[in-house]
């Protein structure tokens, strides 16, 4: 009996937190893109005001991110600051791959971002601000999506992590 | 004969019910017709032997062969 009773807590405790897990990824991905925005008007000032060198902008700035976005750039300037013979695109290509697995961004994003890269470092200035204002103008929309896929599946997924694991526990009993 | 099966059958029924409203709240009016139906057949499973032998119970009692 005793243990009957433990193995249903355990199970209800296990779908319970997956269904957060799955709930929180969804938080998650709306944080990233926002830091992302963030980190991008960073180094858009860095480029086009104070005219730092990229591998430089790009470790100052990821000293100043928050934790999971700042690899992307940390990881961006290593590459650029080993001069290993790269250019900026293949660099930031290399920094968003890997670094996708622990972020929560989907395909799209991570699209938009690696299309950004292709402008990085390649042309003059004036180019450089249009492809800063089309990438924050494409995660502008990336965030109103996320935002509404959040309302819409947040809750479902806490609720059904939980009933989904009382399901089991009631027919396995 | 016991009673948990009642009870079980009982809880399966709460448990679909919340499932449906969380889905429907959600705007998935398809998936909660789908988890419905879904407990249905499970209940269905659990009590379809029980269903036989109480037909075979009557069929003995008025002598039906």
């Amino acid at each position: 009996m005793m243990v009957k009773l433990i193995g249903c807590i355990v199970i209800i405790a296990c779908s319970t937190s997956g269904g957060y897990l799955l709930a929180s990824g969804y938080t998650k991905r709306i944080r990233e893109l926002r830091a992302l925005q963030y980190a991008l008007q960073c180094l858009e000032s860095e480029i086009l005001f104070t005219l730092t060198p990229l591998p430089q902008a790009v470790k100052k700035i990821a000293a100043r991110l928050d934790k999971p976005i700042d690899k992307i750039f940390a990881f961006f300037g290593q590459v650029l600051e080993q001069r290993a013979g790269y250019t900026a695109e293949e660099a930031w290509d290399m920094a968003i791959i890997s670094a996708r697995d622990f972020l929560c961004l989907d395909r799209e994003d991570l699209d938009i971002i690696r299309g950004f890269g292709k402008n990085l470092g390649s042309t003059d200035r004036a180019n450089q601000e249009k492809s800063f204002k089309l990438v924050n103008y494409q995660l502008q929309a990336q965030l109103v999506k996320a935002e509404e896929k959040r309302s819409k599946n947040e809750k479902l997924c806490k609720n059904l992590g939980f009933l989904l694991g009382a399901a089991l526990v009631i027919l396995l009993v | 004969m016991d009673v948990n099966v009642i009870f079980k059958i009982g809880a399966i029924g709460i448990l679909v019910a919340a499932l449906y409203l969380v889905l429907k709240n959600t705007g998935r009016e398809e998936l909660a017709l789908m988890a419905a139906l879904g407990g249905l057949v499970v209940v269905l499973m659990m009590v379809i032997q029980m269903i036989g032998e109480l037909f075979e119970n009557v069929r003995t009692i008025f002598q039906l062969y």
